[in-house]
């Protein structure tokens, strides 16, 4: 095995009951709609609000990030909604890994008193921009100098590449099949087509239709790989107290958890190339929420590949490393009667790649009882964000 | 700024390596404290963290740790290169790097994994006829082929 200390986890505080989401919405997921990210972000912001029964003016903190997608910020906020109100403003949020670790930022405002009510938002417009080559998921990638020298004139680029080296590993270390892959893209496709919003909706996909396809970058085929699409989603946080008042059933954050990988976003160079930071925040997140793997109901992890999904779940501890393969196989991530539901709402790969704010979204429906595809007496949910050199967990559970 | 899909081969973190790669020596940064190879080039090494690291040609024997082939362009440079195979190469002087490159001479359906492969050292395919820097002066890099009884180097 390699160094077991190939990565870390942050220290967090504990913040096991204090915010509560009140409120979720989605934009329309897309192909490209010749929107911008703003104009997506603020029809997922206003339905959230709908849905926490707020008004704009009872916003006053706001969380985006930098780094993809939009930037949602006060400003923006004050442009779209007419008002002029003070807000308080964080980076640390939008998708990805930070749609997992957003209520833990949200928490420390509401203790400091610089926040009642937090909008998170994240929305992209990648399949728009995908023609002109402005924007999109391998932009970061191609321009980091390492990369631009030691990988991507080798062919070893985009993250398809990655992850298809990656699964192959996988395969021949613990002897994990195309098949188990594809069971994780079969359910996550029935999932999809439950659902009212999803890209995939109308787009049914079998085991055998699944294996019949050709490899994009063996071992992974196209239906291994996320979507891309234009799309959006916010949720609206508060105080648990103040969540008592609010329409909906609020949704409790119990634990959340955070590391990252020592080899930074090289995964070429990850000591333990066949996992992911997941070993090192999951169990914080569990332990923070006083739960263990076999206490949760209903699982969304951040999936832009299968094989990303499938080590997470060992990582995190559904079942042992390299278990994984047998773990998924056949209908066992189903939400009605698999072992682990999981991305009941199609994930990235069928549902919209929205980089996980749909996940959470999702969890948030199926512990109030509204989901398309509703797990039956659903308590605990968890996400697991997964975003280059870093990992998060989020622990919910229904208040 | 390197033209994509090009390497900058000035940029000074990694010029060695290209450098070397024009001689036919393969070039790695070695920690002159605990004698490791390292890779990517770091500032400091990542087994004993010294800073006293130095550039030195080594063995380009090593074994196949995973591999893809690429049959679609995911990128418009790649369309004259495709389908073609990136792989990631332990090598046996120092298992701990693990160094990015073409698999060459070897059919695909040919390869498996942990294979013993050795270095060559070709021109990056952008460069050939019909590519999208065909005409130019071709940047030669380190590529890898099955090692055979031959071609120990």
């Amino acid at each position: 095995m390699a160094d077991a200390d190939w990565g870390t986890a942050s220290d967090f505080e504990d913040l096991n009951g204090q915010v509560a989401i009140v409120g979720v919405g989605e934009s329309e997921h897309t192909k490209a709609s010749g929107r911008s990210d703003l104009e997506i972000a603020a029809e997922a912001i206003e339905k959230a609000l709908n849905d926490a029964g707020l008004t704009p003016a009872d916003v006053d903190g706001i969380m985006f990030n930098r780094g993809a997608g939009s930037l949602f910020d006060a400003a923006a906020f004050h442009a779209h909604f007419g008002t002029k109100h003070d807000i308080w403003e964080s980076d640390r949020g939008g998708g990805m890994v930070w749609a997992g670790t957003a209520p833990y930022a949200a928490a420390k405002a509401f203790r400091n008193r610089k926040a009642k009510v937090i909008v998170n938002s994240f929305a992209v417009a990648w399949a728009t921009q995908r023609s002109s080559m402005t924007g999109g998921p391998g932009k970061f990638h191609a321009e980091e100098q390492f990369k631009a020298n030691l990988e991507v004139p080798f062919g070893f680029f985009p993250q398809p590449v990655y992850f298809a080296s990656i699964a192959r590993r996988h395969m021949h270390e613990f002897g994990t099949t195309s098949a188990q892959l594809g069971s994780i893209a079969v359910s996550c496709r029935r999932h999809a087509n439950r659902h009212p919003g999803a890209v995939m909706r109308e787009k049914t996909l079998s085991l055998d239709q699944y294996l019949k396809r050709p490899f994009l970058a063996d071992p992974l085929r196209v239906e291994d790989c996320c979507l891309i699409s234009d799309g959006g989603g916010a949720f609206v946080m508060t105080t648990a107290e103040r969540a008592r008042d609010t329409p909906k059933p609020p949704v409790i954050a119990a634990g959340v958890g955070q590391a990252r990988s020592k080899s930074g976003s090289y995964w070429s160079q990850q000591p333990d190339f066949t996992a992911t930071p997941q070993v090192f925040c999951a169990p914080k997140a569990f332990e923070m929420a006083g739960i263990t793997a076999a206490d949760v109901d209903v699982l969304a992890l951040y999936d832009p590949f299968t094989i990303a999904a499938l080590m997470q779940i060992e990582d995190m501890g559904f079942c042992a490393k390299g278990e994984g393969g047998p773990f998924v196989e056949g209908s066992r991530l189903d939400f009605d009667g698999g072992a682990l539901p999981y991305n009941t709402h199609g994930g990235m790969l069928s549902h919209a790649y929205v980089l996980g704010i749909a996940h959470v979204i999702e969890l948030v429906r199926q512990l109030r009882g509204e989901a398309a595809s509703q797990v039956g007496n659903a308590d605990i949910a968890v996400y697991g964000g997964y975003t280059g050199h870093m990992a998060s967990t989020l622990v919910l559970r229904r208040s | 700024m390197s033209r994509f899909p090009l390497p900058d081969v000035e940029w000074e973190r990694t010029q060695p390596y290209f450098e070397g790669a024009v001689v036919g020596e393969l070039r790695l940064p070695r920690c002159a404290n605990c004698a490791g190879y390292n890779w990517f080039p770091p500032e400091r090494c990542y087994y004993c963290d010294s800073d006293d690291l130095n550039w030195e040609a080594c063995s380009g024997q090593g074994s196949l740790f995973s591999y893809t082939v690429v049959n679609r362009a995911f990128v418009k440079p790649f369309k004259t290169v495709t389908p073609y195979v990136t792989a990631l190469i332990s090598l046996a002087v120092e298992p701990r790097v693990r160094l990015v490159s073409y698999i060459v001479d070897c059919p695909p359906s040919l390869l498996e994994m942990d294979m013993p492969l050795d270095v060559v050292f070709r021109p990056l395919p952008f460069f050939d006829e019909g590519a999208l820097f065909a005409g130019e002066a071709p940047i030669v890099v380190p590529m890898f082929r099955p090692l055979t009884a031959g071609s120990a180097s």
